[in-house]
């Protein structure tokens, strides 16, 4: 992208001034004409409740919608794999767009092995319970936001929050 | 910054003590992570506009921009025990949203703007059109017109800086991906280019 020539020009504190006047009223523009809307900020302060002290986070490590060498391949109903880790223990989950818009999650918890699971969602928490070889299903999940509160045993972990 | 000697000898104590929590978010955050809700309120108040601004200059749509919004805040209170740099939690919003609104426009399989000038997929605007009592203000609807014919990034820029409070530029560019030095010299072309639209009306 070239620079046009005149902008090379000197600007003085006039020009800073009008710069802000105008930055000034861009600014009303956005305030009265695009403000965060009154929902979205009352679900943000809403969030605090989630804090939780006795989980250990499992970090998104991996999401094969964004992986550039599989975007090529990816047509519009292919599930998004998603994977959080944590120190000893690494959830994936499958992401399945239902025809209703819901999404449904299977997963896999690693290493193999039984828990119960908690899907906090925009539409309220569904629960699951992992079988013997750590498996799981969890239906009627909305779209949005979505963590996975993974219990196995004493140790709770918490995977960290991801758009569905 | 500024010179030595600058007028300020008398706050340099005061100044050590504050350093890195100009604004007060260190102890905002530090508030928050106790629970403390009228400090989260605060977070999201002071900070809620600029995660805002970040999606919308990703040209999100309403529903996507709330997405971001939401998960962004939820991201903060699942990391708010570990960031590195409470006094910066603006930064690390700006970097957690621009990375949130990149994986909606991959999922999409929408344009990834890269800092510069890429061209986005302009799907969505980056305001939502005029409504027809805005219309009747003159100086709004030019505002409004002038912006949409500048370029892409000149569009994307100007939307991030027009969030209340107006963001650091060290938050613009993790909003955005631009270089820090690039931000101040593109805002002045922007403005210049605008004014131009506007005719001087």
């Amino acid at each position: 992208m070239s620079d046009d020539v005149d902008t090379a020009e000197v600007t003085g504190p006039d020009d800073d001034a009008a710069d802000d006047a105008l930055m000034a009223e861009l600014r009303a523009l956005a305030s009265r004409h695009d403000p965060v809307p009154v929902e979205a900020i009352a679900a943000a302060r809403s969030a605090i409740a989630w804090r939780t002290m006795d989980a250990e986070l499992a970090e998104l490590t991996g999401d094969s919608s964004v992986e550039p060498e599989l975007a090529g391949v990816r047509g519009p109903g292919t599930p998004t794999l998603l994977t959080f880790e944590a120190t000893d223990l690494t959830v994936e989950v499958e992401v399945v767009v239902q025809p209703d818009g819901s999404r449904r999650l299977l997963g896999q918890l690693v290493p193999a092995g039984p828990g119960m699971l908690e899907v906090r969602h925009r539409g309220g928490t569904v629960t699951a319970a992992a079988d013997e070889v750590g498996r799981f299903a969890a239906d009627a999940v909305a779209p949005g936001p979505v963590s996975l509160r993974c219990r196995l045993g004493e140790s709770v972990v918490e995977t960290d929050w991801c758009l569905v | 910054m500024n010179g030595a000697g600058d007028a300020g000898t008398a706050a340099e104590p005061y100044h050590e003590a504050v350093a890195g929590d100009v604004d007060g978010d260190h102890e905002l955050v530090g508030r928050a992570r106790k629970g403390d809700q009228a400090a989260w309120d605060e977070i999201v108040g002071r900070h809620g506009s600029r995660v805002w601004a970040v999606a919308r200059a990703h040209r999100l749509n309403s529903a996507d921009a709330e997405d971001v919004f939401q998960v962004t805040f939820l991201r903060l209170v699942t990391h708010i025990e570990t960031i590195r740099d409470p006094g910066r939690v603006g930064a690390w919003l700006a970097t957690t949203a621009r990375h949130e609104c990149l994986r909606i426009l991959r999922r999409a399989g929408r344009a990834v703007p890269s800092g510069d000038s890429e061209i986005l997929d302009a799907a969505d605007p980056l305001l939502p059109p005029l409504e027809a009592n805005l219309l009747a203000d003159e100086r709004q609807a030019a505002l409004h017109a002038g912006l949409a014919r500048l370029s892409e990034q000149c569009q994307r820029l100007l939307r991030v800086l027009m969030a209340d409070p107006e963001p650091s530029y060290e938050e613009v560019g993790r909003a955005l991906g631009m270089p820090i030095g690039s931000i101040g010299p593109t805002r002045g072309r922007c403005l210049k280019h605008l004014k131009r639209e506007l005719g001087g009306i």
